[in-house]
């Protein structure tokens, strides 16, 4: 199970305390959080303790019992860090869907996290579903080649971003 | 930092490959011969785990590392009326085909159970239906053969005019149920 935040009632800072205390990785929606932020609190001050969240599962269930990997059983790697993406979809409907995702402000938040974090996943949101993740993804590209040093693609759904 | 980007259920590029073809009770109950009916129903889930490994398959040729699964994958399957259905043991060739394709793709997948899985939920009839919801989740992903990194991701739910509460009730009640389900 993963536990995220809410666009209405259960803020980001508000989830992850209630994963921490339940020992659920906690996923944070960047758009829900930008839409019940009452705090005004900056996504990636909480990052740290997201991040937690995940490394501290175990995965097979046997690490968290055992505090080990029982014999025999297979050992896997931490998933990274799983968070949403979607963009509002109007000004009188913010916590709509839009068809497609803008780069900015994701990109601005993974910059902020790339220092401290070796992979996130992205689960994009939009109405028009792998078609805005391509062009996303050709969004990246197009930033890459204009410049952006920091950005480098790595496969067709994939992105390395420098910290 | 390494970035990968999923999507969820549907693609809009994919012709005729809706994981999530349904029939309402509706039109379930106006047929009339019941057991046909179920028969259609598992039909149609078969239908929607085969568009599902059109849809994985898609996901592999475009490097696409993560896919959110459909909840509606069966049909009608938490309805009320189809208490006494089993559509599980009809469907496990199915979901264990889709499940070894995913394990073979090393896709990462999950579930996002809708918003009535409410576990801050005061009402002991709402956390019944979310605990039911949430362990049909978890026994899809069973069938699938896929272990606790298929995840099932929830809501804290509503706050009930006490958010601390709510809260609390949340702790109790998803550990109760991830025990019942063993949802991890």
């Amino acid at each position: 199970m993963t536990l995220e935040n809410d666009d209405k009632t259960f803020t980001a800072a508000e989830t992850l305390a209630i994963s921490e205390e339940a020992g659920v990785p906690m996923v944070l929606d960047i758009h829900h959080h930008a839409v019940n932020n009452p705090e005004g609190i900056a996504p990636e001050s909480l990052w740290d303790r997201i991040q937690r969240t995940w490394r501290e599962y175990g995965w097979n269930g046997l690490q968290r019992e055992a505090g080990g990997v029982a014999e025999g059983a297979p050992s896997h790697a931490p998933l990274p860090p799983k968070i949403h993406v979607s963009t509002p979809k109007s000004a009188t409907d913010p916590r709509g869907h839009a068809d497609h995702v803008s780069l900015e402000p994701l990109l601005s938040f993974l910059r902020a996290i790339a220092g401290s974090t070796p992979a996130v996943d992205v689960m994009i949101e939009a109405k028009r579903k792998d078609e805005a993740l391509f062009k996303l993804m050709d969004e990246l590209r197009a930033a890459a080649e204009a410049g952006a040093g920091d950005i480098r693609i790595v496969d067709g759904a994939s992105v390395e971003i420098e910290g | 930092m390494l970035v990968r980007f999923g999507f969820v259920a549907m693609s809009v590029l994919l012709e005729n490959a809706s994981p999530s073809r349904t029939m309402t009770y509706t039109n379930f109950s106006k047929l009339p011969d019941r057991e046909g009916a179920l028969l259609r129903l598992a039909r149609i889930a078969q239908e929607n785990l085969q568009h599902t490994q059109r849809l994985l398959s898609h996901c592999k040729y475009s490097d696409i590392h993560l896919y959110r699964l459909t909840s509606k994958l069966i049909p009608l399957a938490t309805h009320d009326a189809l208490a006494d259905w089993d559509p599980y043991a009809i469907l496990a060739d199915d979901f264990a085909a889709v499940g070894a394709y995913v394990r073979e793709t090393g896709i990462r997948v999950s579930f996002h159970p809708d918003h009535f899985t409410v576990f801050s939920t005061p009402r002991p009839e709402v956390l019944r239906n979310s605990i039911k919801d949430l362990r049909h989740h978890v026994r899809m992903f069973e069938l699938m053969g896929l272990d606790e990194r298929a995840t099932c991701n929830i809501h804290v739910g509503g706050t009930y005019g006490d958010k601390e509460a709510a809260g609390r009730r949340f702790s109790r009640s998803s550990a109760r149920s991830r025990r019942a389900s063993s949802a991890g």
